[in-house]
């Protein structure tokens, strides 16, 4: 079972994050990063189902050259082996799907696991954009996998409950929080990592376009929230709702 | 004497005894490497201090049962050379070390023996009594301890006999001039109607002289295989001791290709923790006070060194092997052999995790064990394991990791907002003032935790006030490493260690101010390791220093809740020796009445935080901290003075979990300080 699996670099879901003064962007000094946890869990279930059958997990990293440090980590969690498309910076979503299609059509693998969406744009379209290229099914937001012969029963979640889906092979699966918990890497795993390869590539020798569909114009914060306020009885909550907060 | 019987028994117990000690010690050699031979002018005069002068049995706990081991120890030291001399008296019955028998060096030593066979005697009775009857906490009511008390004591009863008789049948014997106890011997056998030439006086002789002999060789054969093993590596084991600072664990070298990330299988350890192994006597006095054990946690330090043993004596014949394929340069078949055990594995199996996840670190065990066991490193060997080789931990411990690696702090809060604290406080950074003295380094839980926030922004006014040219690095401040190298995670320390290194360089620190004992210990105690040395001042060196400067005049009076406890940080404590300068503080502030807890300065008791027991679930038994809290209330004190994060968290925890905050405070010395001085 050969499986790709995504390792996209991400500000940390824990940092201050703040909006450049022009709004176009956000401050990137001083903010730490990581493999998008999403992502994380992907390769988690990629390595599950290697260890179950045999095969190989393959990391991919799109992005700037500073994304090798999270294809590593992948690596230093247990894939075989790492391509790191060299961007420049992330593209949007949809080049990304481009881009992951087209090593899907070179490397041919059973399955391509990504996370459901990276923490930072909470696009959420890559793993559906990239089935669609490669004409393949799609399982979106796994909370469980099991792979027999050549189909993946996966179980979603959905709004109110799981849906069980079986999806033939070859499939892109999309991850989703409860589907695993990832290992922490071992110390001998992550000195091994260190001597696997990561093959690089540009988006050129992919023969993909990265110009952007979708361009951000403008970032803002959302409006600070006014503080609360204490009311003396029932009577003023009442009036206050009914003829401040209009909500009664 | 017959010396045909008395050279075949010389023989038989000394070819037994050589086979035993090969049993032991040829497993050590395929234990991993250590040198414990340099400096070898500390390690004699730690010889003087440890083992002939007996310090580490003149400590609170038991002091009585102390003196009884220093009774008995020095018997052995006198009485070894008389039982030579009777082995002798064996081929020749007028046998006698040179320069003794009927000299003045013979006969005062003949009187010392006699002294010291006393004092043996009353040694063993002092400490059988002990053991029957009052029954310490920190000791095992074992039947070996009897057995060897018993057959120590019976020894010197047969020499005893021996020596009496002999004075019965030569009433002039030279040695009587000396010998008291045998005269004393003698005119009770007398008074009994023994005489010179009746035969039970020659029996009885017999069976003094034989009964010695055999009782000494036979014990000597059975040394090895008990906890009396002590005697034979008591006296290497010191000398072989650890030199380095209290408060640093062993560096671990994780670039070698070969390098072994922690101890997973008992030849994996350090070939000085077998020895030490050996060398545990079962005393207990690691345990007398230490956390874990005494609020009914798994961990023993005493019992994770023998049961380490054990395993070690079970896995011996293969280690024997392996050693011999190694002696005889055989090194693919070291591993073959070692290989071949199916029994217990060391972690998880013989020390069960949550024994190696009980440990604070405290040290108390290491402080207190007379033959200077490093249970803590052994400990921290085997946590290395768990963690950097099979990634096996608490799972709360995970998040604690990621935030160390991410963000730089266990709390898991934005790293960029590390300096928010002194945004209001007018603290300058390095940027803003390069021509920095110190730099006071506020640390994780000074950043971070509300309640610690306060002791830093107060220090920071105690600083302001007295003029101190200080910087901090805001945002740019990362974790010092201390709470993952003890977690075991020493990759991730060292990670954090070499990026700190490199930014003080940069930067240009010199002296370093922290708030935070852990802090402070690792920066003093550990950073050297990583090349790079710093004048680092714990922040009660700091108010100390200045008060004792007359920068803080006219204190106003104590206006909190009193009297006043001071809680003993073990990090500042046990392991820098920083006890006075911290009471002192609390002694500069007018009318505030200072009490003591019974455990305090060198056995204080630990807040249960060390060790990265603070980011662990403690599930098992009481709560450390709520013991400890119980242990400060009690001297009736109505505040808690500390001087660490981490048990200014933990016993404030406790007693908001008891629901006393309205009776009690817990400050830091400090916020003490500030509310002295602050007009």
């Amino acid at each position: 079972m050969k499986i790709l699996v995504t390792a996209k670099r991400v500000t940390d879901p824990e940092m201050k994050i703040k909006i450049k003064e022009d709004g176009s962007g956000i401050e990137m000094s001083s903010l730490s990063f990581k493999v998008n946890p999403f992502d994380e869990i992907a390769i988690e279930e990629a390595l599950r189902i290697k260890e179950d059958k045999g095969g190989e997990v393959i990391v991919v990293g799109v992005g700037s050259d500073k994304a090798q440090t999270e294809i590593r980590y992948g690596l230093s969690m247990g894939a075989d082996r790492g391509i790191h498309v060299n961007a420049g910076s992330d593209p949007d979503s949809d080049a990304v799907a481009r881009i992951l299609a087209k090593l899907a059509e070179m490397e041919t693998p059973d399955l391509v696991i990504l996370g459901k969406q990276a923490i930072d744009v909470d696009d959420n379209q890559v793993a559906q954009l990239l089935a669609e290229y490669l004409g393949w099914g799609q399982a979106c937001f796994a909370s469980k996998v099991e792979i027999s012969g050549n189909t993946a029963r996966v179980e979603r979640e959905v709004d109110g409950g799981i849906e069980v889906v079986d999806m033939d092979l070859p499939g892109v699966i999309s991850a989703d929080l409860r589907l695993n918990e990832p290992r922490y890497p071992a110390l001998p795993a992550i000195m091994k990592a260190k001597k696997k390869e990561i093959k690089k590539v540009t988006p050129s020798d992919l023969g993909v376009d990265i110009t952007p569909k979708v361009v951000v114009t403008r970032l803002s914060e959302p409006p600070r929230r006014k503080s609360g306020r204490i009311v003396a009885d029932v009577a003023e909550l009442i009036k206050a709702l009914k003829e401040e907060a209009r909500v009664l | 004497m017959n010396p045909a019987a008395m050279g075949l028994l010389l023989l038989v117990s000394l070819a037994g005894f050589t086979f035993s000690l090969a049993r032991r010690f040829l497993p050590l050699f395929v234990m991993q490497p250590d040198v414990r031979w340099d400096n070898p002018k500390e390690r004699a005069i730690g010889i003087l201090k440890y083992f002939f002068g007996q310090l580490r049995f003149l400590r609170p706990f038991e002091r009585i049962h102390g003196i009884a081991h220093v009774m008995i120890f020095w018997g052995a030291v006198v009485v070894t050379l008389s039982t030579i001399q009777m082995a002798g008296r064996g081929f020749s019955p007028d046998f006698h070390l040179p320069g003794f028998g009927n000299t003045g060096l013979g006969l005062a030593y003949i009187f010392f023996k006699d002294l010291f066979s006393l004092s043996i005697m009353a040694g063993c009775t002092i400490a059988f009594i002990n053991r029957v009857v009052f029954r310490p906490p920190r000791m095992i009511l074992s039947l070996e301890a009897l057995i060897i008390l018993n057959w120590i004591f019976w020894m010197m009863g047969m020499d005893l006999l021996y020596e009496s008789t002999l004075f019965v049948m030569t009433p002039d014997h030279p040695e009587t001039k000396a010998a008291f106890l045998g005269v004393f011997g003698k005119n009770i056998l007398a008074g009994m109607g023994l005489t010179a030439d009746s035969p039970v006086t020659s029996q009885l002789h017999a069976v003094g002289s034989w009964g010695h002999l055999v009782l000494g060789l036979s014990f000597l054969n059975y040394l090895p295989y008990c906890k009396q093993f002590h005697e034979v590596t008591s006296l290497p084991s010191l000398y072989m001791r650890s030199l380095k600072k209290k408060g640093e664990l062993n560096p671990q070298n994780l670039e070698d290709e070969d390098a072994i990330f922690g101890v997973g299988k008992i030849e994996e350890f350090s070939w000085k923790r077998g020895m030490d192994m050996y060398s545990c006597a079962e005393c207990g006095r690691c345990r007398a006070n230490c956390p874990a054990y005494l609020t009914d946690k798994p961990l023993s330090p005493m019992a994770v060194i023998m049961d380490e043993r054990e395993h070690l004596k079970q896995k011996t014949n293969l280690m024997c092997l392996a050693a011999l394929h190694k002696l005889k340069k055989e090194p693919e078949k070291i591993q073959e052999t070692l290989e071949q055990w199916s029994g217990e594995s060391l972690v998880g199996d013989v020390i069960s995790e949550e024994t190696i996840w009980s440990c604070t670190t405290c040290g108390h065990c290491v402080s207190n064990c007379p033959l200077m066991i490093e249970h803590v490193d052994n400990i921290i060997d085997m946590r290395r394991h768990l963690v950097q080789v099979e990634s096996r931990f608490p799972k709360e411990l995970k998040q604690c990791f990621k935030g160390f690696e991410n963000l730089s702090n266990p709390w898991n809060l934005a790293s960029n907002t590390r300096g928010d604290w002194f945004k209001e406080l007018g603290v300058q950074t390095p940027e803003e003032n390069p021509d920095f003295e110190y730099l006071f380094y506020v640390g994780c839980a000074g950043s971070f935790d509300d309640r610690y926030k306060k002791v830093t922004t107060a220090l920071t006014r105690l600083l302001q006030k007295a003029g101190v040219n200080f910087v901090c690095l805001g945002d740019n401040e990362m974790c010092c490493g201390e709470t993952a190298r003890r977690l075991g995670n020493e990759y991730l320390a060292q990670h954090m260690i070499n990026f700190n290194l490199e930014m003080f360089d940069t930067v240009g620190v010199k002296k370093i101010i922290t708030a935070c004992p852990h802090c402070f210990n690792t920066f003093k105690n550990e950073y050297p390791q990583f090349g790079k040395q710093f004048e680092v001042i714990h922040h009660t060196e700091m108010i100390r220093e200045l008060t004792r400067k007359g920068v803080f005049k006219g204190g106003k009076k104590f206006s909190g809740k009193g009297p006043v406890v001071y809680h003993d940080s073990c990090y500042l404590g046990r392991y820098n020796d920083l006890y006075d300068i911290p009471r002192n503080i609390a002694r500069f502030v007018p009318g505030l009445k200072l009490v003591e807890a019974e455990r305090r300065e060198r056995t204080s008791f630990c807040c249960g935080a060390g060790g990265g027991r603070m980011w662990m679930e403690e599930k098992i038994g009481k709560r450390i901290n709520t013991e400890r809290f119980e242990q400060l209330s009690a001297t009736g004190a109505k505040t808690i003075a500390t001087a660490c994060p981490y048990c200014m968290i933990m016993l404030d925890d406790a007693m908001k979990e008891k629901g006393v905050e309205a009776d009690f405070e817990v400050l830091d010395l400090a916020q003490l300080m500030l509310a002295s001085v602050e007009a």
